[in-house]
């Protein structure tokens, strides 16, 4: 997001919000609950691209919104972003990670010299076939690494599998500010 | 009526004009800072060994802290990564959540490890951990972080809440914010709104706060290790608009204060202008209260400088110097609205 951009937030109920999740993740065979987010509430903010943004529910953020659209002061976040639009899609930002490690099937566990190369947003080959085409990269901890695509590749008889980062962790150092 | 910052600091303008004070031309040479910055030590520490060993520990680096983050992992499995990754860490005493880096392997470096991208730890120096633990927040509380950006003590809040409670972060700078929710993001805070805007702004809602940080925007004098131009940067002047910008905040957090409610004031300065000048005007013109608090033993707060007297609860604030406690220069104070 832009600093220079000026968010109004709406509220999303949970359904809407579960409902863009799922098909915001679907390609990682995820099983996605509403009891997941039972204590979270999310606000979908309009700008030049949409974002949804998750924070914990607490009776006081009602009334602080309220405050503020009094004034005309619009937010610079609520909670941290989890979703961001793009082309009309929505995908899940790299804070979402760390939950849907815990709810999707098509993980990828590498091991630490790999990890290290796809922080740095390098693509690397691993020497296992692979059946789906995204998945989540994660770390013998099933700590979240990295959403990725997965392209198959044979050498002689060997399968292989390109691993290819779209979005990392080391977003934060390259990005984040 | 309530004395206004600018009133305030015109009744005490003289605090900026040291031409009374000693003049020390070789330690101001030695250590490349305007002669105005050693008469001001001198009158600090009143003994000139004192302030050379002061203006020594401000030419070399400190030693590296951190903070383990709680609301990404567990203590153990975090000291175990570590350990195993290469990174030698002891405790800081009285600072649970914060630990020395002894050593550290040749790579990662402590700013680009997995473990840092996953949020596991901050690094944050021993002296930015203070002000959280001193405002020592509640899980039921309405709390404002008046100049949040990068977050370390946003984030620091959030962990001692556990994510409960609920946080405004306020920061002003178009540049800074980026950083601060970054590092929300990483360090997984849950309970935090964020604004762009200045924290006085917020003062014309009817929004009071149970607990307010304000980690004032200041000269930086306490981490001249990390910055050496601050060693010819700031200027009397530069430091008065800074103290009038320090007073305006601290009145905004004042207004924006329940009744009964607590302040962490705090800069990374050493200079007295930007800490206990600016804390007096709260409690001799706005009636707050300094709270003593027993939790740290660090320097005291100064009750003279260059000829003004602050009142003589400002001792129960807190220095913090490099040379003598092997942080970084600060000043905090704990305040309560009566």
């Amino acid at each position: 997001m832009s600093p220079k951009e000026r968010l109004t937030f709406e509220e999303l109920s949970d359904k809407e919000f579960i409902s863009t999740l799922r098909e915001s993740v679907n390609q990682y065979n995820c099983e996605i609950t509403e009891n997941i987010f039972a204590d979270k509430c999310f606000f979908i903010a309009h700008s030049e691209f949409d974002q949804i943004f998750m924070i914990l529910h607490n009776n006081m953020n009602k009334e602080i919104l309220k405050n503020f659209s009094k004034i005309n002061l619009s937010p610079y976040s609520i909670g941290i972003p989890i979703l961001r639009q793009y082309k009309g899609k929505f995908f899940p930002t790299v804070s979402m990670g760390n939950l849907l490690v815990k709810f999707c099937k098509n993980k990828v566990s590498l091991d630490d010299p790999e990890i290290e190369k796809l922080t740095y947003n390098k693509s690397v080959i691993i020497d296992k076939k692979i059946e789906f085409n995204y998945g989540i990269a994660i770390d013998r901890n099933n700590d979240f690494i990295s959403y990725v695509k997965l392209v198959a590749k044979k050498n002689r008889n060997k399968f292989l599998t390109e691993v290819i980062p779209t979005l990392d962790i080391g977003w934060y150092l390259r990005e984040g500010g | 009526m309530l004395t206004i910052p600018e009133d305030y600091l015109r009744r005490y303008e003289r605090i900026f004009d040291y031409s009374s004070l000693q003049l020390d031309q070789s330690l101001s040479r030695r250590f490349h800072v305007m002669d105005y910055m050693v008469s001001r030590y001198l009158e600090i520490f009143r003994e000139k060994d004192e302030a050379t060993y002061f203006l020594e520990s401000c030419s070399f680096p400190l030693k590296k802290t951190i903070r383990y983050n709680s609301l990404r992992v567990s203590r153990s499995r975090f000291e175990e990564v570590m350990k195993e990754k290469g990174f030698h860490l002891r405790t800081i005493e009285k600072i649970e959540i914060g630990y020395e880096v002894i050593s550290s392997p040749r790579k990662p470096s402590l700013g680009a490890s997995l473990e840092y991208l996953k949020g596991f730890y901050h690094i944050q120096s021993k002296s930015s951990m203070i002000p959280p633990l001193l405002l020592s927040p509640s899980t039921e509380d309405l709390i404002l972080d008046m100049a949040a950006a990068p977050g370390s003590k946003t984030s620091e809040i959030a962990q001692l809440l556990d994510n409960r409670g609920s946080i405004v972060a306020v920061e002003k700078s178009r540049k800074r914010i980026k950083s601060l929710l970054s590092n929300i993001n990483r360090l997984g805070v849950l309970n935090t709104i964020i604004v762009r805007t200045d924290a006085v702004n917020i003062a014309k809602t009817p929004l009071r706060f149970h607990e307010i940080l304000l980690d004032a925007p200041c000269s930086g004098e306490g981490i001249i290790y990390k910055d050496p131009s601050r060693r010819s940067k700031t200027s009397p002047s530069d430091l008065k608009n800074l103290a009038l910008n320090q007073l305006k905040l601290i009145k905004a957090a004042y207004d924006l204060l329940d009744d009964g409610g607590r302040m962490v004031y705090s800069t990374c300065s050493v200079g007295p202008e930007e800490g206990e000048f600016v804390v007096n005007y709260a409690v001799s013109e706005l009636g707050m209260k300094v709270v003593n608090s027993n939790k740290f033993s660090f320097s005291k707060g100064i009750t003279d400088f260059n000829g003004i007297k602050f009142d003589q609860s400002l001792t129960s604030c807190i220095r913090i110097f490099p040379h003598l406690h092997g942080s970084e220069g600060f000043f905090i104070c704990l305040l309560k609205k009566d």
